[in-house]
């Protein structure tokens, strides 16, 4: 907290407050905006957490920076609203940012030498020379395993050329907007990539070093061969095919040629396969093979531990003539041979279905041989290329573990044969569950949620969140993905789909809830609660890196404001932090004037029929430019929408004010005077601030006062009323009959509640402009109707006809407020 | 229970975290001077350091690299309130276990100690 800011704040207060509620105002703006920010962030981040969009690290990295961002201005803008309140929060804040970014940092690319290695070399060294130069130097290294000569390009290398061309900013731009499965998108964004990679000049200390390893292994103008070699490849996950290969390169060629396989790294196909795969940019940094070219007669592959023949336990060799890429690629079919497995392999005639394109046998003899010391020397089964030149030379080429065959997750869009109860529900939360129907649209039926169900509401609200655990699956009328209890939903796997429903279902019926295709069925459907099961929405290794940063990011542990830990010191997420910094921000406003109105002095009186004392300040757009001027304005110079809509409601013409009762403040009347203020004191009056789209207003009926504080305004993110209700002149039995009485009438209308001695507290939150703009309207008419109702409520079950009454009452006024809309 | 060395320029920053920790059956050593640490734990046998950053002569870091040498299996909790991601990369790299960031609570601290730890 800085002096200077709490001095401000303290001569305002003093001084001017009008300001001081302005400023206040600003901060409370500018804070929610961030909170929807914010939140659409945690949506995104949390997919690309949990593996719903697969999406390279930069990604999560660029979207959590953007994260930091709007909570440290959520954090600073509470601050602003009351800096005594909150000092500690921006340290706390900083804390968990740092744990964040700790948890997020991505390997520093190494960009010093060696540049060059040899083949030789490369064995020792995987992390500079990739995994196929490395698997080709051991090889070399044994002896016996006939190796072309041949150097590497290290990762180091490719690097330095980011570096030295000043890439790296290009292409992390680039990476952050990639998600695996927008073809059109990824094909855009590699192609920029490449071409940058392929305008960059080699450095000269690379060039150099290449140009005269190429010269030690080749003759004259012999034609070389410059491949892939990615750090991660052909370990653990091949890569196979994922990358270029330049073959048939003239000496003089071969800096281009390398630079076309460093933007090879940069394929679609490639960048998704390595996405899929959780592996970073930087993982999978790009050496490059250079080997000369084989003048080759037959060329192929050989599996030491063929799955085709023999239950697995023969070797396979597979070949074609002149060059082996025909049949890597699958355009040609080869010829095969199968060998035993054993020190001494022959010929198994039986499962050699075609030689066409296979060397003699003696040459298939000494590859089997070859295939099973690499298979010892690597410790598993290898997938080896192999080449046979014009004058009978054998070369091996590569030599890699052999992947088992993987069964193919089935397609998500697989047909299941059951006819969906409703489709293309927007997706809130994916999963899949099934469970009873259950309607849960007040705070009361929140509250008995079953075991299993699957919950039918209004809208997200916060107050689902303590029974979560609860659920099957969730249907909501509105809401959206970034909401406070999606994000726990994703979290627990518990499905939420939003949107209206075409029909109506059984309270009891039994049906399925698929929250990765937004579908509802009717009854159990196993075929995809066991798709769930059996194929998680996303594989572990993409998910695996997240786990550090997932609790201090998206995880909300915040989800009761009443609890003990509902602090700044209680944060431990970003999450925490925005729900901490909304509802303490909604709570400022709502003690935003006190009894005494200061800061109103710049406010107009408002001229109505309407026995009310009310003074309207305008935050900016809550009144039409023509009454500027004006001391008193009328109803019709309103603009905010939610003080039109409340006012609409207040002044309903069926509504019988007594004419000579001038609403104020008694309690505070009979305190400070025997009758020498006048009626229209400001001390006694109601007050309101308005805006465009906000409302903050205390109305003072007789003995009993009301507080309403609203946003309503085309963004249902940022929507809410707040509203509590106190006091009253009657006897405390049947004020509190009036009290049940607002109370139902307000959980009937999706408000969660919570009533204290006299006074009652009602919220609701994120609705559409409409829906929030209907609410008002009913409570400003709830305000008129109840303001003396306490005189009159004297039973439980006059209680519970005036609800039926009121709801019908108000029903019919809407269809009016519709029309004139 | 484990023997712990806690290295705090403040005096009553470090004996807060001793407090807290013998509470939980640990035996502390509060330290303000990075001598006496080093000492300490050429005598001692020490299972956990928790070290400050910004120290009086030397650095959090340069500790943990001398208590390294003297006792190469020793666990390490880096504890400050000016956290950098440099000196957090070089503790790490140096084998310190937790990189935290004051201010830090008591549950924080206990279950930070308790995962080092192991327990």
């Amino acid at each position: 907290m800085h002096v200077t800011q709490l001095f401000k704040h303290w001569s305002y207060q003093v001084f001017a407050p009008g300001t001081l509620l302005r400023r206040k105002y600003e901060a409370f703006k500018s804070l929610l905006r961030h909170d929807a920010i914010a939140l659409e962030l945690i949506a995104d981040l949390e997919e690309v957490f949990y593996g719903e969009t697969m999406a390279d690290r930069q990604r999560a990295l660029y979207l959590a920076g953007k994260l930091s961002a709007a909570v440290n201005t959520m954090a600073g803008q509470l601050v602003e609203m009351n800096p005594t309140g909150y000092m500690e929060l921006p340290e706390y804040f900083r804390k968990i940012d740092f744990y964040v970014r700790m948890a997020m940092e991505l390997d520093q690319p190494e960009v010093g030498p060696p540049y060059i290695l040899s083949l030789e070399d490369a064995a020792s060294f995987p992390k500079l020379a990739g995994g196929k130069a490395s698997n080709l130097g051991r090889a070399a290294n044994m002896g016996g395993v006939p190796v072309p000569k041949g150097f590497v390009v290290t990762a180091n290398a490719f690097n330095y050329y980011v570096d030295y061309n000043g890439l790296s900013d290009g292409i992390e731009n680039c990476l952050r907007q990639m998600v695996v499965g927008d073809r059109d998108l990824l094909a855009r964004l590699t192609l920029e990539v490449q071409e940058m990679i392929l305008a960059g000049d080699v450095p000269e200390e690379i060039a150099r070093g290449i140009r005269f390893a190429v010269s030690e292994i080749i003759d004259g103008d012999d034609l070389i061969a410059v491949r892939s070699s990615a750090l991660a490849e052909d370990g653990e996950i091949s890569f196979a095919g994922q990358y270029a290969s330049e073959l048939n390169v003239p000496p003089n060629d071969v800096l281009e040629a390398y630079k076309r396989v460093l933007a090879g790294k940069y394929c679609p196909r490639a960048i998704s396969y390595r996405i899929a795969n959780g592996l970073t940019d930087t993982d999978t940094a790009m050496a490059a093979l250079v080997l000369p070219m084989v003048d080759a007669d037959n060329a192929g592959v050989v599996y030491s531990k063929d799955p085709d023949c023999w239950g697995g336990n023969s070797i396979g060799i597979y070949g074609v003539r002149g060059l082996g890429e025909g049949l890597v690629d699958g355009s040609i079919s080869p010829g095969k041979a199968t060998l035993t497995r054993g020190d001494d392999p022959t010929i198994d005639t039986d499962c050699t279905p075609d030689m066409n394109g296979l060397p003699s046998e003696d040459t298939l003899v000494r590859l089997a041989k070859h295939a099973m010391t690499l298979e010892e020397e690597f410790g598993g089964p290898q997938d080896i290329e192999w080449a046979e030149d014009v004058t009978g030379k054998l070369f091996i080429l590569q030599t890699r573990p052999l992947q088992r065959e993987r069964k193919h997750a089935e397609h998500l869009s697989d047909p299941i044969g059951v006819k969906p109860w409703q489709e293309g529900m927007e997706r809130a939360a994916t999963g899949a569950g099934c469970g009873e129907v259950y309607y849960a649209p007040t705070g009361e039926k929140i509250a008995r949620i079953p075991e299993g169900a699957v919950v039918i509401t209004p809208t997200l609200k916060p107050a689902l969140l303590t029974f979560v655990t609860k659920m099957s699956g969730v249907i909501s009328t509105t809401g959206s993905r970034a909401s406070h209890f999606a994000s726990v939903a994703r979290e627990l796997g518990v499905p939420v789909l939003v949107g209206k429903l075409d029909g109506e279902l059984e309270p009891g019926q039994l049906v399925t809830v698929d929250g990765s295709s937004g579908t509802i069925y009717d009854g159990c459907v196993e075929a995809i609660l066991t798709r769930h099961r059996r194929d998680p929405d996303a594989p572990k290794v993409v998910q695996e890196p997240y786990k550090k940063v997932v609790p201090l990011t998206v995880k909300l542990n915040l989800t009761d404001p009443e609890a003990d830990n509902f602090t700044p010191e209680g944060c431990r997420s970003m999450h925490d932090v925005v729900r901490f910094c909304h509802e303490k921000s909604v709570g400022e406003m709502f003690s935003l004037v006190d009894k005494r109105g200061r800061g109103m002095y710049a406010s107009k009186r408002l001229n109505t029929e309407l026995p009310l004392v009310m003074y309207l300040l305008d935050l900016g757009e809550g009144l039409f430019s023509g009454s500027k001027k004006n001391k008193l304005v009328t109803p019709q110079d309103i603009k905010s929408r939610p003080m039109w809509a409340l006012w609409y409601g207040l002044a309903d013409p069926r509504v019988k004010w007594p004419n000579k009762l001038t609403h104020m403040d008694w309690e505070e009347f009979d305190k400070v005077a025997g009758g020498i203020f006048s009626f229209d004191s400001k001390l006694l009056a109601s007050y309101g601030l308005i805006s465009d789209d906000y409302l903050h207003l205390m109305i003072r009926f007789g003995y009993h006062f009301s507080v309403v504080d609203s946003i309503c305004g085309p963004d249902s993110m940022r929507n809410y009323v707040n509203f509590r209700f106190k006091g009253g002149g009657a006897g405390f039995d049947q004020r509190l009959l009036r009290l049940e009485f607002i109370r139902r009438v307000l959980e009937r209308y999706g408000f969660e509640t919570t009533t204290r001695g006299d006074m009652i507290d009602a919220r609701y939150s994120r609705g559409s402009e409409n829906d929030t703009r209907r609410l008002l309207a009913r409570l400003g008419y709830l305000m008129a109707v109840t303001r003396l109702m306490d005189m009159r409520m004297d039973s439980e079950e006059m209680v519970a006809a005036e609800v039926e009454r009121f709801i019908e009452d108000a029903e019919n006024r809407d269809v009016r407020l519709e029309k004139e809309n | 229970m484990a023997n712990i060395i806690v290295v705090d320029d403040i005096s009553d920053a470090g004996m807060l975290v001793k407090r807290i920790l013998e509470r939980k059956g640990h035996s502390v050593n509060a330290f303000t001077e990075e001598e006496d640490a080093l000492n300490y734990t050429r005598s001692n046998s020490v299972d956990l350091a928790i070290l400050d950053i910004k120290l009086k002569k030397m650095t959090g870091v340069e500790v943990l690299e001398e208590l390294k040498k003297i006792t190469p299996d020793l666990k390490a909790i880096m504890l400050t309130g000016y956290p950098t991601l440099e000196t957090a990369r070089e503790a790490l790299r140096l084998g310190a276990q937790e990189y935290c960031v004051k201010p830090i609570n008591k549950d924080e601290l206990e279950s930070k100690v308790a995962e080092v730890l192991g327990e």
